[in-house]
């Protein structure tokens, strides 16, 4: 008796899913409906321009956090080269750590509290502007001169 | 006058020692370090090797030290994703440092110039005497050992690196680190590319944008 209560006609077509890429609903259609199944591959940022893996011993050993400690210990001017060898590395070297290590270094004698605010107001808060437009005085062992970017 | 008198004490009816046996008494060291020195670790690389590691040197390893004072070092220990070889060139390296090693010794002491001024208040207590600290002085041998150590391959190089971060000894961690941002200086993008074999993914509209944004870079 409880049984026939509850029970409800289910019309055949419903009883599948496939009838909702053909099904037209109240004056709307649902295009993506014909996406269903269709398997996308995910495009990663640093990957190579081909859709071989990446060869390089460095990138398959070291994970991104150690690459980041590597150019941790290298000079602004070897960062700047190591932007140009390929697309992976450009973007780690775009990390502001690196680029505030290497002005509060640079810029020490201003000291720290005026460097913090000399970014803030004079460099779109961009420590690697700050470092590509601040006029510096560089040492080469010879002479010094001051470098206008 | 006191301290005296307690020494005599103490002394009273004991055979004084002959000064032979009395410099091996000083010379001794105590029993629980003996007994550390005596003590190996199992550790087991990846593909299965046991090598043995002395306690001292397991403490080189923050992550061993914290696995030896909460007393979990029972047995053999896996070392996961480190290979034999490399398992066994840090047991070496933590071998040689572990006489040498302090595990208080601060950044602070290892950087003593941090990368901006410190401001010390201007009171007398302030101002220490500077004693100069020759950079080139090896007193031990480390800065050679170190040196010769770090001279392999770039593969072997890599998975030093890999293995220090994993088992968080930090002096092997920064020197392997300041070894391959070595291996780059003065170098152009070219040459760093035959190094390390990376292959250049830029189109040549790339290359020329990133070149130019970084034309500074090149006049040092």
């Amino acid at each position: 008796m409880a049984s026939s209560d509850v029970s409800v006609d289910v019309r055949p077509e419903f009883n599948s899913f496939d009838h909702l890429r053909s099904i037209r609903y109240i004056a709307t259609d649902r295009p993506w409906l014909t996406l269903y199944g269709i398997r996308v591959q995910p495009v990663t940022p640093f990957s190579s321009l081909s859709s071989r893996p990446d060869l390089a011993l460095i990138h398959q050993c070291l994970p991104d956090e150690l690459l980041f400690e590597i150019f941790a210990r290298m000079s602004p001017y070897s960062l700047g080269r190591a932007a140009c060898v390929c697309r992976k590395w450009k973007y780690t070297v775009r990390n502001p750590t690196l680029w505030r290590n290497a002005c509060l270094k640079t810029w020490q004698r201003t000291g720290m509290e005026a460097n913090y605010q000399m970014v803030q107001s004079l460099y779109d808060s961009s420590w690697r502007k700050m470092w590509m437009l601040r006029p510096r005085i560089q040492f080469d062992g010879i002479s010094s001169r001051r470098i206008l970017s | 006058m006191a301290s005296t008198t307690a020494a005599a004490e103490d002394h009273k009816g004991k055979r004084p020692l002959p000064p032979e046996e009395a410099d091996e008494a000083a010379a001794a060291p105590p029993p629980a370090a003996a007994e550390e020195e005596g003590e190996k670790l199992v550790l087991v690389s990846d593909d299965g090797v046991e090598v043995l590691a002395s306690v001292a040197a397991a403490r080189v390893s923050k992550t061993l030290r914290g696995m030896i004072e909460d007393e979990c070092a029972t047995g053999a220990i896996p070392i996961a994703g480190v290979h034999s070889d490399v398992l066994a060139l840090l047991v070496e390296y933590c071998e040689r440092h572990a006489p040498h090693y302090d595990p208080e010794a601060s950044d602070r002491d290892r950087y003593p110039f941090p990368p901006f001024p410190v401001e010390l208040p201007p009171t007398a207590s302030s101002i220490k005497p500077v004693t100069f600290v020759d950079p080139d002085a090896d007193p031990h041998g480390l800065k050679a050992f170190d040196k010769k150590f770090l001279d392999v391959d770039n593969s072997t190089l890599f998975e030093i690196i890999m293995a220090a971060n994993y088992l968080n000894i930090e002096e092997l961690l920064d020197d392997a680190c300041t070894a391959v941002a070595d291996k780059m200086r003065g170098k152009k993008p070219e040459e760093i590319r035959d190094i390390f074999e990376i292959e250049n993914d830029y189109t040549p509209e790339q290359e020329a944008e990133v070149r130019r944004e970084n034309a500074w870079a090149f006049e040092d």
